[in-house]
């Protein structure tokens, strides 16, 4: 109780945000989960009784006394009844049907397949292309400035925005395949890349390496002026080729960055949403989260439901993963 | 003006380590105490408990008439020098002074009397209008102890304000330090880490060590009659020497005896250590005392070692001598004949002699 | 390696050829809003410049469709309500969380963290179904909510990082100053606060005036911004898309070239360091 009086004034300031996160974080995911288990069949005949009800209940309330109000309770009554005997059907309750669904569907199968090369190939450039930047930026050189403002422009763009333009770019029209054509290596038969498949993994991968490219540079110079000068020089000294000194000396030193980008990056990457939806469509190439769009707009709520369940599986995966790793390498 | 007591005051932090372990101290009204020890000896937390930022575990705190344990730091009406300053530093430094005096709700007129009092005191008087971020380190100090001035509280609290200036500041503004509170004949407790700057400063010394109080007293007290090992090697520079050895009783001479050496004791100290009597002793004299034998003058305990180490420190030398193992540390002349590598001779001044318990460290010769 | 990358010709045109790629498409679109039909529609498009000039219709055309500037202010009037009410949530409890200690801090931070990473359409599944009860669907007030719920993390981690840099002596001087708790939140941390709060403000106005998933599933025909794209490219409107894309990136830039001075790399290792 003492507590209580001395702290009431924090107790306070804090309430709102675990309130909201409680309310509108948790208890979704939770419901998502919930939901998930529930067979789609029953669901959605549960919701039409449902809604049904909910309709008619407000009908009574709001129409007087007539031959009208009886026919609305008759209703009810039956609605009532069909709900209740819902309740018994083969399809009520906990049931694994809607799993059993997504991991026979070939769309699903391909969603998960997508996902998985869409993230390890988009981490693989990304690093690729953001560590040899960083390394670049890391020395003087004549027109550095320049560059670093020219790398950090995409930082600044709207996700719809670079998706936008990327369709310009991926088109089958588009220009991309025009500069192909341009440089000879294309003929008159223009590369459909939104046609599923490795093209359409490659287009997605890209779009992406562009929106994410700033911030990944961003962390690796952070990482690479934690190196102290220092080791530079004794490197130097010790007579070391860059190359191996590169291998041997700096990537060791840069690990904890390079672990927790990657596995921060493998976090987003593995929800992607936007560019997937927006480049390639749901038809095609769908990723795991498009597939849980599609199935909502068809709705087909309990099977989205599932398909959103298993993401945030893989995602609390990664991130139990980055936090064991922090977790370990603090207490080193 | 406040007297504070601490009355087996003590502080167990939440995962069970005992920072405080019960102390007792009565500062009089009008007293400037230091509180010092090594890092760790609680001492900063001893002054927090007193302001109010710190909670006590048990015992009771007294300022002034009132027990105060209960009461936040807002209600105890002391001032603070934080280490770090704290000053406000969206604040001119005006504003940062009379920040206190606003949330009395001191009139207009009354908060600027004091304000422009404490700058003239300070010779703050032409940065009153500046932030704090275009001030010297000197400069903010002074504005930190400004803030407590114009207060006007019971009992003014130093948390080592000066560790974070250059030697030279440091002396200056010590001395400006111990002049304010003569002028002011205010209650201050000042906590630091420099037994210099405590000894320097201080009407009453507090000595703690690891949450203890190891002893009270006047910085001559604590010079001269130090109660234990501890407060006897922390307080002084070069530290006392503390040899070990042996109490031997021949007939009604009381020695000493450590590898070669073989010191008779006076006949006050002699009185005091029959106990030790054939046991282990420790022997603690000053560096001061520690004198060269002129090959002319016959004297009683002599010591021969071999000098190891010269420290020319031109207007006297300090020599590091090794005796059978031990290694004594003396104060001598400029001009002392001593060679490194060389065997001397030397006087030990016993009758500035102190003998400690081995086991628990106390003066057995006070 | 590095040092022969590192001789003036091979690194000039590798940093000249990645610019280009990085730059194209944002001169690409600003390009199309500009461009003439005729001049876009070819077969064999010109990569950098075509014949015709410079042409504002697609820009007249979309101002005078009716449906840029309701679009345009919900997104205005989301994204600063957004960016008002994450702040009043968000900063005090991000100050408390900021003064406790370990181990009640670690976990906030951990909670927060875990709370971001939530995939999106997880989230909004049950959100839509809720909202579709309380009459909230197409509304700005339910997008309010639903952008909340992506931004107050965010925007949690940030704040906790400016609170925990204000020097906890200067709360104990304030208090042994005699100030109350209250006066010192207002007198002392407020004020020096200001600056962080007003770089997490920028931070979270950006990312509902961006945000595209919620709006998707949440949205019958209010469209916002972002939505009202997606709508016009869906329909094969380049001209169109590309003049929206152009009005959504522009306050963007704005912001992030101020904010720029702010997103040290420094900022971003101290979110790597944890």
């Amino acid at each position: 109780m003492r507590f209580v009086k001395t702290y009431w004034l924090e107790m306070l300031m804090v309430l709102p945000l675990f309130a909201y996160i409680i309310g509108f974080t948790l208890l979704p995911i939770l419901t998502n989960i919930k939901e998930s288990f529930i067979d789609q069949r029953f669901g959605r005949r549960y919701d039409i009784l449902a809604s049904k009800r909910a309709d008619i209940r407000y009908d009574i309330a709001h129409t007087p006394e007539s031959e009208d109000k009886r026919a609305y309770e008759k209703e009810l009554a039956e609605t009532s009844l069909a709900l209740e005997s819902l309740q018994h059907s083969p399809y009520a309750g906990l049931s694994l049907s809607n799993y059993r669904k997504l991991l026979t569907d070939r769309s699903f199968l391909t969603a998960i397949v997508n996902t998985l090369a869409i993230t390890l190939l988009g981490l693989a450039l990304q690093f690729v292309v953001a560590m040899s930047i960083a390394l670049v930026l890391s020395r003087p050189f004549r027109g550095k400035g320049f560059f670093r403002t020219v790398v950090l422009t995409p930082l600044g763009i709207p996700t719809i925005v670079s998706a936008t333009i990327m369709t310009y770019i991926f088109d089958t029209s588009g220009y991309l395949n025009e500069v192909l054509y341009r440089l000879g290596l294309l003929g008159e038969v223009p590369i459909d890349w939104a046609q599923g498949g490795w093209l359409s993994i490659g287009m997605v991968v890209f779009a992406d390496t562009w929106k994410v490219l700033p911030l990944m540079v961003l962390l690796f110079i952070a990482g690479l002026e934690a190196i102290p000068q220092s080791v530079h020089e004794a490197s130097q000294i010790d007579g070391s080729p860059p190359l191996y000194k590169f291998f041997t000396v700096t990537l060791p030193l840069m690990k904890p960055y390079i672990t927790i980008a990657l596995i921060l990056r493998a976090i987003d990457a593995f929800r992607i949403f936007e560019l997937p939806l927006i480049l390639a469509g749901t038809a095609t190439t769908p990723l795991i989260s498009t597939f849980t769009y599609s199935e909502y707009t068809r709705q087909n709520y309990n099977l989205s439901a599932a398909s959103g369940t298993i993401l945030t599986g893989i995602i609390l995966l990664f991130v139990f993963t980055y936090l064991y790793i922090v977790e370990r390498d603090t207490n080193a | 003006m406040a007297q504070v007591i601490l009355q087996q005051v003590r502080k167990v932090y939440a995962n069970g380590y005992e920072a405080v372990k019960s102390i007792d101290l009565a500062i009089h009204d009008g007293e400037f105490m230091v509180l010092v020890g090594p890092s760790g000896c609680a001492k900063s937390t001893t002054l927090r408990m007193i302001a109010g930022l710190e909670d006590i575990t048990s015992g009771d705190l007294f300022i002034g008439e009132r027990k105060v344990n209960e009461l936040p730091p807002s209600k105890r009406n002391v001032a603070m020098v934080f280490q770090d300053y704290a000053l406000y530093p969206h604040m001119t430094v005006y504003e940062n002074m009379a920040y206190g005096l606003r949330i009395r709700k001191l009139s207009k007129h009354e908060i600027h009397q004091r304000v422009t009092n404490a700058a003239q005191m300070l010779g703050l008087t032409e940065h009153l209008a500046q932030k704090p971020k275009a001030l010297s380190g000197g400069q903010r100090q002074r504005v930190a102890v400004g803030r407590t001035l114009v207060r006007e509280p019971e009992v003014f609290l130093f948390d080592e304000p000066l560790s974070n200036l250059d030697a030279k500041l440091r002396v200056h503004m010590r001395a400006e330090i111990i002049k304010l509170q003569k002028a002011l004949a205010t209650t201050m407790v000042y906590v630091t880490h420099d037994q210099v700057e405590a000894m320097t400063m201080g009407d009453r010394i507090c000595v703690l060590d690891a949450g203890r109080i190891m002893q009270v007293d006047t910085p001559l007290g604590l010079y001269e009659r130090p109660a234990n090992r501890f407060v006897a090697t922390f307080v002084g520079s070069p530290a006392m020497n503390i040899l070990r050895g042996r109490l031997t009783r021949e007939h009604e001479t009381y020695c000493f005896v450590a590898g070669g050496m073989r010191l008779t004791l006076p006949a006050d100290k002699a009185a005091k250590v029959q106990p030790y009597t054939n046991k282990d002793l420790e022997l603690g004299i000053r560096p001061e005392h520690i004198l060269d034998k002129r090959s002319d003058i016959q004297a009683d305990n002599v010591v021969r070692g071999t000098v190891v180490l010269i420290e020319l420190m031109g207007n006297e030398r300090i020599v590091h001598v090794d005796v059978a193992g031990q290694t004594v540390i003396g104060r001598l002349d400029a001009h002392a004949p001593v060679t490194h590598g060389v065997e001397h001779d030397f006087i030990l001044d016993m009758r500035y002699s102190h003998f400690f318990d081995p086991e628990s460290g106390n003066n057995v010769t006070c | 390696m590095l040092k022969k990358l590192l001789q003036p010709f091979p690194l000039y045109l590798s940093l000249v050829v990645t610019s280009l790629i990085i730059l194209y498409p944002i001169f690409l679109m600003v390009r199309i809003s500009a461009s003439y039909p005729a001049d876009i529609m070819k077969h064999h498009k010109d990569v950098f410049w075509g014949p015709g000039g410079i042409t504002l219709e697609h820009w007249r055309n979309i101002f005078t469709s009716g449906l840029l500037l309701p679009s345009l202010f919900k997104s205005l009037l989301v994204a600063t309500m957004v960016m008002l009410l994450a702040i009043l949530i968000a900063a005090p409890a991000a100050y408390v969380i900021a003064r406790v200690g370990s181990p009640w801090k670690y976990l906030c931070i951990i909670a927060l963290f875990i709370s971001r990473t939530f995939p999106e359409v997880a989230i909004a599944l049950p959100v839509s179904v809720v909202f579709l009860h309380w009459h909230l669907l197409d509304t700005s007030f339910g997008l309010i909510l639903a952008h909340l719920i992506k931004v107050l993390p965010y925007v949690g981690w940030i704040l906790i990082g400016t609170f925990e840099a204000i020097p906890l002596s200067l709360e104990e001087a304030s208090s042994v100053d005699g100030a109350s708790k209250i006066r010192t939140l207002r007198r002392v941390i407020f004020p020096l606060s200001l600056p962080g709060v007003a770089v997490a403000a920028m931070l979270v106005w950006l990312e509902s005036w961006n945000e595209f998933t919620y709006a998707l599933y949440l949205t019958v025909s209010e469209n916002t911004l972002p939505l009202q794209t997606y709508y016009y490219l869906n329909r094969g409107g380049i001209f169109n898309s590309a003049a929206y894309a152009t009005i959504i990136t522009l306050p963007v830039m704005v912001l992030t070239f101020i904010l720029q001075r702010y997103i040290t790399s420094g900022m971003l290792a101290g979110g790597v360091k944890s």
